[in-house]
């Protein structure tokens, strides 16, 4: 008995001990089997980047998958202080000002319908602007805009096939040209814009290409066609009741919206034509005159998504106020378009008979947002009600397989590579707009949710949760192979026009009351480390980072002001300061660098004003002791 | 004791058993670190610095280039190596004056060209890094181009007359 009592104890010991060890345990059950597959050793890396719209942050956040970890920020649209972007001089110049912008859809640029890894665009939805984010370096190089004439972009940017296009449509329509005018006069005076925007082949840059005057409906998101439907964008409404308030109720009514198909290569065909108005530095075309360039055709119940699935065969709209996915057949709508089977026209744009275009509808379930696909033949739609995922096959006899719950609230999807021609079929991502319980509580500012949902078996997978930062909308997977970033520029290309490359090189340039500083950063130093002006100067610090090993950033950041900047290897930035007042002035580097980074730093003596100073003053070569 | 307390102690003497056995698996479980831990390689074979790049002849033992040793001047200065070296002078890092006839060619390839592995493994990089509190950058030379620096450094040192010391 004693002995029994004995072994009873000691076994419960064990196995309270055994459960104490996670990494050891005998059981665990299928969460162990979905933290396997989202596990990713130390040192090791991720198989896909991930790209997360920021939204009213204004950036993009960088994710690796499947390990969900958060990898870093480029700052697009708002100042980011660490690294000065809107501090130096080049940042400050490109966000023109504006320090906030809504960071909507990420789109990767594609060659042949698939990601090609070259540049990454985004929205401002409501500065009607579009950045460039080259995947070289990471680093916004191009704001395009404001666009002129549109108020907000939405259905932004949504590139074409190979890159051709960028699109922006209004969300909200205004008097184009914008004039003093009664809102009353809405449906008379208002008008929506779609714009084409073209892409440098070569660099990617931005350049205005068209645009359309269309009737003063919400233009809400947007696709490209791909394979036969290539050359169309396709842009979804609602509103089409055009109302001016209430709009809840009020554009609500309609039994049906519409979708604009947009004939990219007809509209730049006809304004390369000169068929264009010029109305506030923009060649805008009135369909009402010019015929051939873009069509309409209904869709049920305020849709906003509109997807192109892989084949572009087929054109997936979710109407947010049914239950249902409208299939659209492409092919149909081109005989339509080619028989000039039109039904009406609203505004000059001719309107295709619904029945002559529907191919299925797919009863996903309430509130279906967005659509996203698969390599085997499955679509994918976000249902914001019903909290879920939808999945279902595309093409006959179109039905609804599978469902997984998201938590909370789920809009956009990301599946991997998922509206290319070629997707991967591993992963989805719900992109959740509420994330409530899930998370340690941080008060009432919640961060955002999304998971990570494994699409390889037959039944969808729950297999991470995440919290992201405001507030993701639409976002990219993209294979981590088909990315090759720098580590460091290589200084014999740095062309930037005050970079200096030799430590001779070093100077202090005056004329008038500019000061221009030719600065070298190296560990553990500035050259020059004094720098003499007078009272009033405009001062410029060109600061060159002479280094070339991996991830050895310098700052440089000057106390008692809103100046610093990091400089990375072998870039050039330029910093202004104004030399307010007589007295000195430190400045150190604000990226911790080597075992010497307090060392590094510099004094800025400013004179009393009128000091007579040499026009080119170089630093004193000094020895250590 | 009474016979309550003698079945907690044995209860407890075979708990603890079993913990002491568990954590000899454990160590398996946790698994050691593998790989890129710093070698303190001080007694490797070579010089009686212990550095296996610094045996045998020193670089300047043999005559310059002048041809290279132009692109290597040039190199010199537009790799940003003067940002911290100069010769005559100590700067953030040593006086260059003499270094092809301290070094041997392949300890000073090595130091242009992979200065990280260097401040770990090397035990004259090792203590160049204590005494100078930084690791040498690597500026991103290629092999030919660190040739270059390096029969600039031996005709610098044999214009200025020095002669090879030997390995300490």
């Amino acid at each position: 008995m004693k002995r029994w009592f004995t072994f009873a104890v000691a076994a419960v010991a064990l196995a309270w001990l055994g459960m104490q060890v996670p990494g050891c345990a005998t059981t665990g059950g299928g969460w162990r089997a979905a933290a396997e597959k989202v596990y990713v050793k130390p040192g090791e890396h991720d198989t896909y980047y991930g790209f997360l719209s920021g939204g009213h942050s204004g950036n993009i956040f960088v994710y690796g998958f499947p390990s969900c970890r958060y990898i870093t920020t480029i700052p697009v649209f708002t100042p980011e202080p660490a690294v000065g972007y809107g501090y130096d001089e080049a940042s400050k110049e490109m966000l023109g000002g504006r320090t906030w912008g809504d960071a909507h859809h990420p789109g990767l640029s594609e060659t042949g319908g698939n990601y090609d890894g070259r540049w990454l665009f985004i929205n401002d939805m409501v500065g009607a602007r579009i950045a460039r984010i080259d995947l070289k370096d990471f680093k916004t190089r191009q704001i395009f805009g404001p666009i002129p004439n549109l108020s907000a972009a939405h259905a932004c940017p949504f590139p074409t096939p190979n890159t051709e296009y960028v699109f922006a449509a209004s969300r909200f329509s205004v008097p184009v040209p914008n004039r003093p005018t009664k809102v009353e006069d809405y449906a008379k005076e208002f008008r929506g814009i779609i714009a084409g925007i073209k892409v440098a082949p070569t660099d990617g840059t931005m350049s205005m290409g068209f645009e359309i005057l269309m009737p003063p409906f919400a233009w809400d998101l947007a696709d490209a066609g791909k394979g036969p439907s290539a050359g169309w964008t396709f842009f979804t409404c609602y509103n089409s009741e055009a109302a001016f308030d209430s709009l809840e109720i009020k554009a609500s009514q309609a039994e049906m919206d519409y979708i604009a198909a947009v004939d990219w290569r007809a509209a730049q065909k006809a304004v390369d034509e000169g068929k264009a108005d010029m109305i506030g530095g923009a060649p805008v075309l009135d369909p009402a005159k010019v015929k051939g360039i873009v069509y309409l055709f209904p869709v049920p119940k305020s849709p906003h998504g509109v997807d192109v699935d892989p084949s572009g065969k087929y054109i997936c709209a979710s109407g947010k106020l049914q239950a249902e996915v409208s299939v659209f057949s492409y092919e149909k709508f081109a005989a339509a378009v080619a028989g000039a089977k039109f039904e009406s026209e609203i505004q000059g744009v001719p309107v295709l008979r619904y029945e002559d275009v529907i191919e299925a509808k797919v009863p996903v379930g309430l509130g279906p947002l967005h659509t996203q696909f698969d390599d085997k033949g499955y679509a994918y739609t976000s249902l914001f009600l019903d909290s879920q995922i939808a999945k279902w096959k595309v093409g006959p006899p179109w039905d609804v397989v599978d469902k997984i719950d998201a938590y909370y609230s789920i809009g956009h999807l990301m599946a991997s590579e998922g509206d290319t021609r070629n997707p991967t079929g591993d992963y989805v991502v719900a992109l959740n707009k509420l994330s409530k319980d899930r998370y340690l509580n941080v008060g009432p500012t919640h961060p955002e949710a999304a998971q990570l949902i494994d699409l390889r078996g037959p039944k969808m997978e729950l297999l991470y949760d995440f919290p992201t930062y405001l507030e993701p909308h639409y976002a990219q997977m993209i294979k981590a192979e088909k990315l090759k970033p720098i580590t460091v520029y290589p200084l014999e290309e740095n062309t930037h026009a005050h970079a200096i490359k030799r430590a001779e090189d070093a100077r202090i340039e005056r004329k008038g009351n500019r000061v221009d500083v030719y600065m070298l950063a190296v560990r553990t130093h500035f050259t020059p480390d004094i720098v003499r002006v007078n009272e009033g100067d405009d001062v410029y610090f060109h600061v060159t980072n002479l280094e070339q090993d991996d991830d050895i950033a310098h700052g440089f950041g000057i106390i008692w002001s809103n100046c610093n900047m990091q400089i990375e290897p072998g870039e050039t930035k330029t910093m202004h300061w104004k030399a307010e007042k007589a007295g000195i002035t430190p400045f150190y580097c604000s990226n911790f660098c080597s075992a010497l980074h307090q060392e590094m730093q510099g004094f800025i003596e400013v004179n009393p004003r009128g000091t007579p100073v040499a026009a080119l003053q170089r630093p004193e070569a000094k020895s250590a002791p | 004791m009474n016979r309550l307390d003698h079945v907690v102690a044995g209860a407890l003497a075979c708990t603890l058993a079993c913990v002491l056995a568990l954590a000899v698996t454990l160590a398996g479980c946790g698994g050691a670190p593998s790989g890129g831990t710093a070698k303190l390689s001080s007694n490797a074979a070579g010089g009686r610095s212990g550095s296996k790049y610094d045996s045998g002849p020193r670089a300047g033992a043999t005559e310059a280039d002048d041809e290279m040793a132009e692109k290597g001047e040039s190199l010199f200065s537009t790799k940003g190596c003067t940002a911290c070296h100069a010769q005559g002078r100590r700067l953030t890092g040593p006086d260059l004056a003499g270094v092809s006839m301290r070094r041997t060619q392949t300890w000073l390839e090595h130091q242009i060209l992979d200065p990280a592995t260097m401040a770990q493994e090397d035990p004259i990089a090792r203590e160049m890094m204590a005494t100078h509190a930084l690791q040498m950058p690597k500026q991103g030379l290629t092999p030919d181009e660190a040739k270059e620096v390096i029969e600039f450094f031996k005709h610098h040192d044999q214009e200025a007359g020095l002669a090879p010391v030997a390995a300490k």
